[in-house]
Parts: structure tokens; C-alpha cells; sequence
């Protein structure tokens, strides 16, 4: 076995060892396929049937996978191939992926590792190595305090959709964060377990505001002095009322204390005198483009997808896939660490200057260095650093 | 409690009351045959023949319009052709709609859309812009019925969702009851048995038997045309460009769809930067039912394509919702444009 894999597979394996008691199995887990990836060599073993929570933390101790995954759906017979078994409904599941956000600069810090030549080097628009040439090149990236945090305020946005527009619970709702670079929001139990994948694609697109049309609100059989006066308000339902929220909001700058229609619709009434149809259309667009909710829609849409399981290890970070109770004080680099502060001896190839449990650590750059146990995991998992020690 | 009339089984005379009120009469095929039906059969002939009959055209008398109504069930199910079962069910279907469109007693609407829908429906009184939200339904109940629409107005982004709920006008609700009820008399003509039917009848079969074809376009006539989402990502192909997952599977179903081969399609993914050869061959054997779960895949539908946003959709789509239905319709314009000519 290869010394990193070697160092991951070790050090995984103390995780569940100690922590076992705390891996609770996903509710009906014998009705779920599940799956894990091993760490070398790097296999994934898919349609496994686990009866009880026993069994799966027997599992987690003894295989000490690179990370382990569960089905949103439910079968008759999870180990079954794909086709002979029956799919009984699914979870809904939405990802939110820094990825898939509004990417600023600080949202993630991003570099680039050849794999020709195995230099690592900042983020270029050409596309090649600056050393050899090669094409071969890959963007690796870490996400930020501030990125983590901009991801929370998406979730929130997409809770309150599903409990004003569609009825779901916040008893029904579980929100993770996915152990890398974004958060999972999962439904279980709902009216909504059995729906078909026309109906995934549907709520996606709703949710991304797919297919949208301005002219709900822009109809242009009116005139915008009458347009004024049936143009939706705030307290509105759906989207309408969150296009004119943020509408009021931010191109009125007014902050919404006074509902009373008289009120609202003189300020409509006066402000579409300023304006032509045309900029009217244009800073809805925007508002639309501003307001979706930036989720990956081939997660929600796929029925037969499996994701990572919660409290199990990212085998791509070292993080835990955590679930989050209270949002607002949970912080991903320090409450979704697994790994302790003991000292570790790694050789880094590279490494950015980057933030870990409220400490500040790089940049590195092929060196011998002594990290806690947390940080020498986490670039060792992330292909950045070799082991010396091993556990 | 008795909510509908005599002259609502006469205009919704696909509605279960109606079988229960025929069932009573205990009639059989054979007795059509005698004088005494002569007016339900002249009526009968008037459904079988008319592609689009104005609506008005329905009352004589309540028996003779519901025995029409099943005997051009029977007779065009034994004609077997299975064009007609369509036409025939939209031409109901339209009819039912315009009587929906204009009943005045709101509680007989909505009794005969809950029968119809099968669904529990709400009634509310909501006003947002100057719409005016007649009805609401389950959000899920909603999707199931507005499937088959394929406008983007009927999406639920378009739509007021609230608390699980989309709220309709009252033309959009009965615009959906019209295709519940296409399906619905379509599925009784399909499901039903061929029946024996009497030598004095059989020339209402041979009526519908006799009807012109659809417009089915010669071969040679057909010109390559590819729809703009197909287009686009041949560009990309030859541009030298790599494909995503979903647009390198989109393409092989729709190729080998239109009767290219595997090693065709091979070779035209050998344009891509990424191409390899092994990876390549085993996705397309796969797509195409030859590997794997021995499962051969369909071409995606404009929908999916939409939420995938692979649909370059612009005039010349003229409303298909299928791609492979593309150059169909394309042919079927030039082709009615070469006859006005």
C-alpha cells in the first residue's frame, strides 16, 4: 500500500475506532443502497444491503473506507443491481456547492497542480503549465471562512422557499455540511418522498428560477403607469413577492416598514415615471439573477444518486460530514474537524495560506514541517502533503 | 346529494354517472341495429365524421346524445385505427371544454373538475396583479397533470406556490381538465376489447376506416435538418470542444435514434480534446443497450433538455416538445408552404 494511503487509511480507522458510539445509521437504512470507496487501491464498492446501525459502525471500524456513502431513495432490495430492484421514493436532496455560488476571489483560494510535471502554481487564465506547457492541469481549491459562510446564508434562503412555497416542515428538513465545499439539505419523510424525477426537475427549476418569465410581472399589454398599479407587492406570495421584496428593497432603498399598498404604489407610480420598459426589464433580470438559489440541480433531479453519509469522513479533506442543528453558530473549519492538535512530521509540496479551526497556517511550499494531526490530514488528504510519521 | 343535471351528463358524457345511467337501459350492441336508434346512429355518424364539430351540435335528447357517445367509442375501437382513437378523444376533450368554459354555476365547475381530476381541489378568491386565483391544487398533483403541456407558462416557476399549494385561474385549471379528459377517453378506446360488431353497423367501421390518413411524408422528401439543441452541440464537436456528461449522452441517444451507428458516433467524438477511444465506445455500447443493465435509453425530451439548459429553442422549434419531432414538423411547414405556393 502506498505510505499516504497507508497514513489516511491508519489514521480514519482511530477516527471511527474512538468515535463509533456517535455514528448514528440514516433512518431506514436497510431500505438504502450503500456504498464506500476505498483507499487503495481505490475501489468503489456499490449495492451493499446493511441491516442495523451495528452493522454499519462494524463497517466504518473494520474497512476504515475513504468515505462512505448512502442512497437518497429506497429500495425493496438495496444489493440488488440496479434494474431488478424497486425504487420506493427518495429523500429530496439539494446541494449547495461553493462551486455553483456567485465565485468571488475570497470566497475559495484556488491553485493549480500540473500533472505533468507536478508543479503547483497559482491560478492562470491560460490554461497551461507555466513550466512545461502541459494542459494537464487541475484546479484545486479551498474554501474560505467567508465562502462557508456565504453558503449558509443560500441554505437559509432555500429553507424558508421550502416551508413558505412548498409546505415542508422544518421537522422534515436535516441540513449537512458535506465535509468540502458547500452544505446538503435533505427532506425525509415528506409528502414529497415518492415524487418522480419530472417532478425533481420541476422543483429545481423553480428554485433556480429556470425558465422564469419577466413578463409575469412586465405584461406587455399594460403601460407602465398601469403597470404601477398591478405590479406584485412584497407581502405576495412565491417568487413574485420575492422579486418585489428585494425590488423595493434594493433599487427603492426602502426598507419596508410602511406595507400599506397606497403607499407602496405611489413610490412604483413615481419611480416608473424614471424609467423606460426596457432598463424596467433589464433590473428585474437582474433581480432574478440575483435572488435564485444557486443549487446543483443534477443532485435534486437524479433519484438514484448517492450521497456521503453524515458523520462519516470526507476522504478528501478529512472533515466530518456534519449535521448542522443551529446554523448560525456553526462554523465548518472548526466544528466539522475530526482530527486532534497532536504534532505530525509532513513533507508539503504547496500549500496557500489557509484557515483551520481559528488558526492560520501556510503557505508552504516543499518543505518539511511539523503540523497538528488536523492540518497534516487535511493536505495529505487533499494531495498537498506526505506523510513522514506514521500513527 | 344530486349536484348535476340531466344536460351535464349530455355535455361530460365521459363521466362515470354516464355509465352507471347506460348500464341501466341494458342494452346490447345488437340492439342498435333495430329503427328505433336511427337518430342515435345519425348521431353517432356526426361524432365519427367530423374532425372538429362546433359544440352546440350536441342535444337532441339525452339518450340519443350518451348513446352516441359509446357507440362511436365501440365502432372506432373495431376500426382499429389508432389515429382516430386520438382525434376522436381531443375532438371530446375540446368539446367538454368549452362547456367548462362557460358554465355559470361555479359549484357544478368545480364538482365536475374534482371528478374529473381525481384530485382534491381547493376554491379560493385571490387577486395579484389583476389575475384573478380561482382554484389551487397539491403542487405534486399539478406536475402530474400539466406534464404533457409543454409551454413554459405551465411550469410551477411560472406559477404562484404557496404552502405546497399552485394557485390556477379558472381557464388554466379547465385547460388541464381538457387533457384529463383526452387521456382518459383515449385510454378507454385502447383499453377496451375489440368487439363483434353487427353486420348492419359495419358501415359506421368502415366510415372511420375510410377517413383520410394523417399527412405521413415520403421518405426522399425529408431533408437533414437537426434541431438547434442537436446543432449546437455538433458545433461544438467540430469546434473541437469537449462535451458535458449530459450533452455527449443527449447526442448519442438522438443519433442512434436517427440510424447512425456506433462506430459513426465514435468517430465523430474523436474530435473532442478528451476523447478515448475505450471510454467512449463502452458509454455509446451502453447508451445503446449493449452493456450494462441491457437497458436501451431514450432521447430526452424538450423538458428535460430545458432544465438541463441544452435547449436552444427559436421559431423554427414551432412548439414540438421532442426533438426527434423536429424534423417532422419542419417538413410538415415546407412542405405546406410548397402546396400554397
Amino acid at each position: 500500500m502506498e505510505r499516504r494511503e497507508d497514513f489516511l487509511r491508519k489514521i480514519f480507522r482511530k477516527y471511527y475506532y474512538e468515535n463509533v458510539h456517535k455514528i448514528q445509521a440514516p433512518q431506514r437504512l436497510s431500505e438504502r443502497e450503500i456504498g464506500y470507496l476505498t483507499f487503495y487501491p481505490e475501489k468503489m464498492i456499490r449495492h451493499i444491503n446493511l441491516k442495523s446501525e451495528g452493522e454499519l459502525r462494524a463497517l466504518l471500524i473494520h474497512e476504515a473506507p475513504k468515505s462512505v456513502y448512502y442512497s437518497s431513495a429506497y429500495y425493496d432490495d438495496p444489493s440488488a443491481p440496479i434494474n431488478a430492484r424497486i425504487w420506493k421514493g427518495a429523500d429530496l436532496v439539494f446541494d449547495i456547492d461553493l462551486d455553483h455560488l456567485m465565485v468571488k476571489e475570497d470566497y475559495m483560494i484556488s491553485f493549480t497542480l500540473c500533472n505533468s510535471c507536478k508543479l503547483y502554481f497559482p491560478k492562470n487564465e491560460n490554461k497551461r503549465c507555466p513550466a512545461c506547457g502541459s494542459e494537464k492541469i487541475k484546479v484545486i481549491s479551498i474554501p474560505t471562512k467567508k465562502g462557508l459562510e456565504y453558503g449558509k446564508e443560500e441554505i437559509v434562503r432555500l429553507m424558508d422557499i421550502l416551508i413558505e412555497d412548498f409546505g415542508i416542515s422544518k421537522k422534515e428538513m436535516k441540513i449537512y455540511f458535506s465535509g468540502k465545499r458547500g452544505y446538503h439539505l435533505t427532506v425525509e419523510n415528506s409528502l414529497y418522498e415518492d415524487a418522480d424525477q419530472n417532478f425533481r426537475m420541476e422543483l429545481s427549476d423553480y428554485l433556480t428560477l429556470n425558465g422564469f418569465k419577466i413578463s409575469n410581472i412586465l405584461n406587455q399589454e399594460y403601460t407602465l403607469n398601469e403597470l404601477s398599479q398591478l405590479f406584485p407587492l412584497p407581502y405576495e406570495k412565491g417568487w413574485l413577492g420575492r422579486v418585489s421584496k428585494s425590488f423595493f428593497k434594493d433599487i427603492l432603498n426602502d426598507p419596508l416598514q410602511n406595507l400599506n399598498e397606497n403607499y407602496l404604489r405611489d413610490m412604483l407610480q413615481k419611480y416608473f415615471l424614471t424609467i423606460t420598459r426596457k432598463e424596467l426589464q433589464s433590473i428585474l433580470e437582474k433581480i432574478v439573477d440575483k435572488i435564485k438559489i444557486r443549487i446543483d440541480t443534477n443532485v435534486t433531479t437524479d433519484i438514484h444518486r448517492i450521497f456521503r453519509m453524515p458523520e462519516t469522513l470526507h476522504g478528501e479533506t478529512g472533515f466530518i460530514k456534519k449535521e448542522i442543528t443551529i446554523i448560525e453558530s456553526f462554523y465548518p473549519l472548526v466544528d466539522a474537524i475530526a482530527f486532534t492538535q497532536e504534532p505530525i512530521k509532513v513533507y508539503v509540496h504547496y500549500a496557500p495560506k489557509f484557515e483551520l479551526n481559528e488558526q492560520v497556517f501556510g503557505p508552504y511550499k516543499n518543505q518539511e514541517i511539523i503540523l497538528p494531526e488536523m492540518t497534516a490530514v487535511f493536505l495529505t488528504c487533499m494531495g498537498l502533503a506526505e506523510p513522514l510519521d506514521c500513527p | 346529494m344530486q349536484i348535476l343535471g340531466e344536460e351535464d351528463l349530455v355535455k361530460y358524457p365521459f363521466l362515470e354517472e354516464t355509465k352507471e345511467y347506460i348500464a341501466k337501459l341494458g342494452l346490447t350492441l345488437n340492439d342498435f341495429v333495430s329503427n328505433e336508434f336511427e337518430k342515435v346512429i345519425r348521431r353517432c355518424e356526426l361524432r365519427l365524421m367530423s374532425s372538429r364539430y362546433p359544440p352546440e351540435l350536441y342535444t337532441l335528447d339525452k339518450d340519443t346524445d350518451l348513446l352516441s357517445f359509446i357507440l362511436a367509442l365501440i365502432i372506432i375501437k373495431a376500426s382499429q385505427r389508432e389515429d382516430v382513437f386520438t382525434r376522436f378523444a381531443f375532438n371530446e376533450a375540446n368539446r367538454a371544454e368549452h362547456f367548462l368554459k362557460t358554465e355559470e354555476n361555479k359549484r357544478v365547475l368545480t364538482y365536475i373538475l374534482k371528478r374529473l381530476l381525481n384530485i382534491n381541489i381547493l376554491e379560493v378568491d385571490d387577486f395579484i396583479g389583476n389575475s384573478h386565483y380561482e382554484y389551487a391544487i397539491h403542487v405534486k398533483d399539478y406536475i402530474k397533470l400539466s406534464s404533457s403541456l409543454k409551454s413554459i407558462h405551465w411550469k410551477i416557476v411560472n406559477k404562484i406556490v404557496y404552502n405546497g399549494l399552485v394557485y390556477l385561474k379558472r381557464r388554466e385549471i379547465i385547460r388541464l381538465a381538457r387533457d384529463k379528459i383526452y387521456q382518459e377517453i383515449y385510454k378507454r378506446i385502447k383499453d377496451a376489447p375489440t368487439p363483434v360488431v353487427p353486420q348492419n353497423l359495419q358501415y359506421l367501421v368502415d366510415i372511420v376506416k375510410n377517413r383520410p390518413l394523417p399527412k405521413r411524408l415520403a421518405k426522399n422528401l425529408v431533408p437533414t435538418v437537426d434541431p438547434p439543441c442537436v446543432t449546437q452541440i455538433l458545433d461544438k464537436i467540430k469546434a473541437g470542444k469537449n462535451l458535458s456528461h449530459y450533452e455527449r449522452f443527449f447526442i448519442t441517444t438522438f443519433l442512434l435514434k436517427r440510424g447512425k451507428t456506433i462506430d459513426e458516433i465514435i468517430s465523430l467524438f474523436s474530435f473532442s480534446p478528451d476523447f478515448n477511444e475505450k471510454i467512449a465506445r463502452y458509454q455509446v455500447e451502453h447508451i445503446a443497450g449493449l452493456r450494462g443493465g441491457r437497458k436501451q435509453y431514450n432521447v430526452p425530451d424538450c423538458k428535460t433538455l430545458f432544465s438541463q439548459s441544452l435547449c436552444y429553442k427559436n421559431e423554427s422549434c414551432d412548439n414540438i416538445s421532442h426533438p426527434l419531432n423536429y424534423k417532422l414538423k419542419k417538413v410538415e411547414k415546407l412542405w405546406r408552404e410548397e402546396k400554397t405556393s
